[in-house]
Order: C-alpha cells, then structure tokens, then sequence
C-alpha cells in the first residue's frame, strides 16, 4: 500500500490554506514562509511556493510591497488583501467541516473497532 | 583548480567556479523558458534568482568562498525545477493531460548537444528514430556537392525554422520520450553531469567535433563570407545608381536622363520610360532582399553560442519579407524590362520614321532642285532657241524692232 501519495496529496492541498494562515498571522516575505513550512513538513521542494503566491496574486488574494533589507537586495513582502482575508474564513469553515468529519469518522472506527 | 567568475546577483558579486555557473546559468534558462508562456512567469523566474542569491549568501555566510558546482547541485534539488515547483491544481492538469495523451508528442528540434553545424540531421535522426547521425551527415554532404549547393539552401531554410531544444522539455519531445516531471529531473540531471564532465575533460568538446565537422564550419564560414561579398557588391551596385538617380530627380533635372550624358542611350531610355514609383519600388524591394541575408549571415557568424536564439514568429516573419522583397523585385524587373522593350519599339519606330521622313525631305528638296534645274535649262534653251531663230531669219531683224521703236520715240 502506498500511502506516500496520499500523503503528499493531503498536503498539496492544504498547501494553499497554510500559506494564507501564515500570512494572516503577519506579512512575510518568500523565504519565511518557506521556512514555516519546511518545519512542517509541508513541502519539500522550495519553489512550490513560488507558482502558489503567483497564482494567489492573480486571483487578487494577497499583494506584496518590497520592503528595504539589512542584508542583500530589497524583499517582496507578501499580505493578505480583504478578498484574501474573506477567502481564508470561507477555507477557515471548510477546514472545520474536515476536521469534524474526520473525528466523527474516527469515532466510529473506534466504537466499531473496540 | 578550475576557473572562477564573477556574477551579481540583485546587485552582489558572487565567486562561481566556472561549470557551477554553467550549471546556474542552463537551471535559469530552463526556469525561464519553462514559465515564459504564462502570465507572471517571468516574476516566478525572478523570485527564483532572488531565491537562489539568499542561498549563495547564506554560503558566504558560512565562509565559502567560491560555489562549486556540488552546491549550485544541491539549491538546484532544494528549489526543484519547474515541473516540480508547478501547483497541485496545474499538476492534476498535467497527470491527467498525460494520460489522456499516451501517444508521445515528437517534434523535430535542432539538437544543441550533438551538431556539427546547426543540428539539423541529429535533430532529424532523434525524429526519424535513427541512432547514429554519422552517415546521414555524409549522404547529406554528398547531396550538397552533387546539387550544386541546393541543398546547403534547403538547409538554411531548415535552419532558420526549425527551433533548437533548448530546455528540458523540449529535448524529451525530441527524442520521443514522455514528458512527466520524472523524465524532465532525469534529464536536467543528465545535462547537468554532462556539463559536469563537459567542463572538467575540456578535450571532449575536440573529440566530439571531429575533423569534418571542422571542415564543414570552414566551408559554411566561406560561403557565408561569398554570400556577404556577393550580395554587398550587389546591394553597392543596386545603392550607387540609386543614389545619383535620388540626387538627379532630387534637382529636378528630369530631361538630364533624356540627354543623356550619364547614361548611355539606353539606359535614359529605359529610365524616362518607366514610371519612377516603379524605379523605386524596385530598388527598395531589392535592398531589402540583399539586405536581408547578409543580415542573417552576419548574425549567424557573429552570434555567441549563449544568446538566445530568434524566435520561430519572427524567423518565419523575416523570411516572409524576404521572399515578398524578392517577388517585388522581379515582378518590378519584369515590369520594367516590358517598360523598356515598348519604350524601344517607339524609339525604333520614330527613328526609322524620321530615317524615311529625312530621306523623303531630301528627296524632295533633290527633286525640287532637279526641277528648277530642268526649268532654268529649258528656260535657257528656249532663249537660246530664239535668239539662234532670229539669227537665222534676219541679222538685223532682231535689233530692228529697238532701233526702229527708237526712231519712231525719235
């Protein structure tokens, strides 16, 4: 059984509703978010990241401003826009429905199962 | 030891050896390339670089000096290359499209890795399924000589059409190989050991060129130089006239042609025969198709092998103006040469007119002249006549008439 794949699947698609979380807490720039990931173990390619926030600011979810470094070249900082932050509730919702789901289904399991 | 460059990345100066930036530098393209048809591709490729100068510096920090191609190896696995980076929606796309088109998608690419001269028959040996290009080359060859150098034109033309392969993907199309994210890691990793071993055995790039391919390049550089002579003297030529009969219609001496004294007869004929805005439709259209080509040979010889290629629109547009140039041309030439033969019949005509004109006039002033000869010498005879008649009839009879009109006056 190979349960590699679904897992990486669970995580490509909470992949963009991690993101959104991050950049809600505070604005940041490409390499802070991937190094949130990464300690999740969210992804393990780093450049996932940059189609992602390409397509996110297509879609008009996020903008991001250049903001001076200390070291080396200016950064883009990405944020959220209102659109994004009404999207982020909208996935907030569906993430609780999943969560509840998945208990529910667990609890059944375990009922069943003991 | 190996050799050590220089590159700034965002405004900071980066120590590279020299195949790790080889490597950098075909990771880029490839990125490039990859996200060039889409919309915000072109900042994907930035945040990627901007990526790939935190890591260099992050390498600095740590008191590395150079980057060696080990490390460029490793940010190139930590980023992933496009295929990986794509989104879990386009990757589904990509999963499905994949298997819907289990017919592998060949094309015909230029093959940049295995070419004498532009690659065209190892290009076509990948699409044709033949393994070994080697013969190819030379039935092609023996083609070019036996043709009389129409193939060599077949060639250009192929030439400037075909693209090269130059990213990942497009190699795979290629060869006829599927195209999935495995397959293209496979072969950017293929490209990257061979640059690897490219660079470090610098006599490889000798040995895979040959001794014919090095013959081959000396005769294309000839003919090109041929070209670039042949077609400049032309374009002279076509530019000098050009210019005196700018300058000429410029001063408004439109009758100096029908004098002639520049030109020969002929010519002014020809010139004060054909409408101008056929002259210079002419002469425009074929500057425009000399000058084309020895544009393209230029750029061909002088192009470095790193600069992008043109691209297939534009090549194909380039063409397109060329052959239009070249058909102006000689409609034009036909135009005027018909121009010229009815300007020559006229000319023709009204000289051999003006000959019969001339000889007529002639003939009558001769006849005009023959005839107040005639009539003086008639006129003189008759005279003659008389005075020999009134001789005859009386000596003194003729004087009589005066010296008796006299005696009667008297």
């Amino acid at each position: 059984m190979n349960t590699e794949n679904a897992k990486s699947q669970m995580r490509k698609g909470m992949l963009e509703y991690c993101v959104m979380l991050l950049l809600h807490r505070e604005a940041s720039y490409a390499t802070d978010i991937i190094a949130q990931l990464k300690e999740a173990e969210l992804i393990v390619v780093e450049g996932t990241l940059y189609p992602l926030l390409s397509r996110l600011k297509k879609d008009g979810l996020l903008t991001y401003e250049w903001r001076e470094s200390t070291q080396g070249p200016p950064r883009k900082y990405y944020a959220l826009t209102a659109e994004g932050n009404e999207a982020l509730q909208d996935m907030d919702g569906a993430w609780n429905e999943l969560v509840h789901t998945v208990d529910l289904l667990k609890q059944n399991n375990s009922t069943t199962n003991f | 030891m190996k050799k050590n460059i220089n590159i700034n990345l965002f405004g900071t100066l980066y120590s590279i050896d020299e195949d790790a930036y080889e490597l950098l530098k075909k990771y880029q393209d490839n990125m490039r390339s990859y996200y060039s048809h889409r919309e915000g591709g072109e900042e994907i490729a930035d945040d990627v670089e901007h990526r790939v100068a935190e890591l260099f510096a992050e390498l600095r920090k740590q008191g590395f000096e150079a980057i060696t191609i080990e490390q460029v190896e490793e940010i190139i696995h930590r980023i992933g290359d496009p295929q990986e980076m794509e989104d879990e929606s386009e990757q589904e796309e990509k999963v499905f499209s994949e298997t819907s088109r289990e017919a592998i998608d060949k094309r015909f690419f230029r093959d940049p890795e295995d070419k004498m001269v532009a690659g065209i028959i190892s290009g076509a040996c990948h699409y044709f399924g033949f393994k070994d290009p080697l013969p190819w080359r030379i039935i092609f060859f023996l083609l070019c000589i036996f043709t009389y150098a129409g193939f060599i034109i077949a060639y250009l033309i192929v030439w400037a059409l075909v693209p090269e392969a130059r990213t990942a993907e497009e190699r795979l199309k290629m060869k006829g190989e599927p195209v999935n994210p495995k397959t293209i890691n496979e072969e950017i990793m293929r490209g990257v050991n061979k640059t690897k071993e490219f660079v470090q055995n610098p006599q490889n790039q000798d040995k895979a060129k040959g001794c014919l391919g090095t013959i081959l390049k000396i005769c294309l550089f000839c003919i090109g130089g041929f070209c670039i002579l042949l077609f400049g003297s032309l374009l002279c030529a076509i530019l000098i006239p050009l210019a005196i009969v700018g300058i000429v219609m410029i001063a408004g001496a439109g009758s100096f042609f029908s004098t002639g004294s520049i030109f020969d007869q002929e010519m002014s004929l020809w010139l004060t025969a054909t409408p101008h805005w056929v002259i210079w439709t002419f002469a425009i259209s074929t500057i425009i198709a000399l000058a084309l080509p020895i544009y393209a040979i230029i750029r061909s010889m002088v192009r470095k092998a790193n600069t992008p290629p043109m691209s297939t629109s534009s090549r194909v547009s380039f063409i397109l103006v060329w052959l239009l140039s070249l058909a102006i041309a000689i409609a034009c030439m036909i135009y005027g040469a018909k121009m010229y033969d009815n300007a020559h019949e006229n000319f023709e005509n009204q000289y051999k007119q003006s000959k019969i004109e001339l000889i007529e006039g002639v003939k009558d002033v001769i006849k005009e002249a023959k005839d107040a000869i005639e009539y003086s010498i008639e006129q003189q005879k008759l005279e003659d006549n008389q005075v020999i008649a009134g001789k005859n009839t009386s000596t003194e009879s003729v004087p009589a008439p005066a010296g008796t009109d006299s005696l009667q006056v008297q």
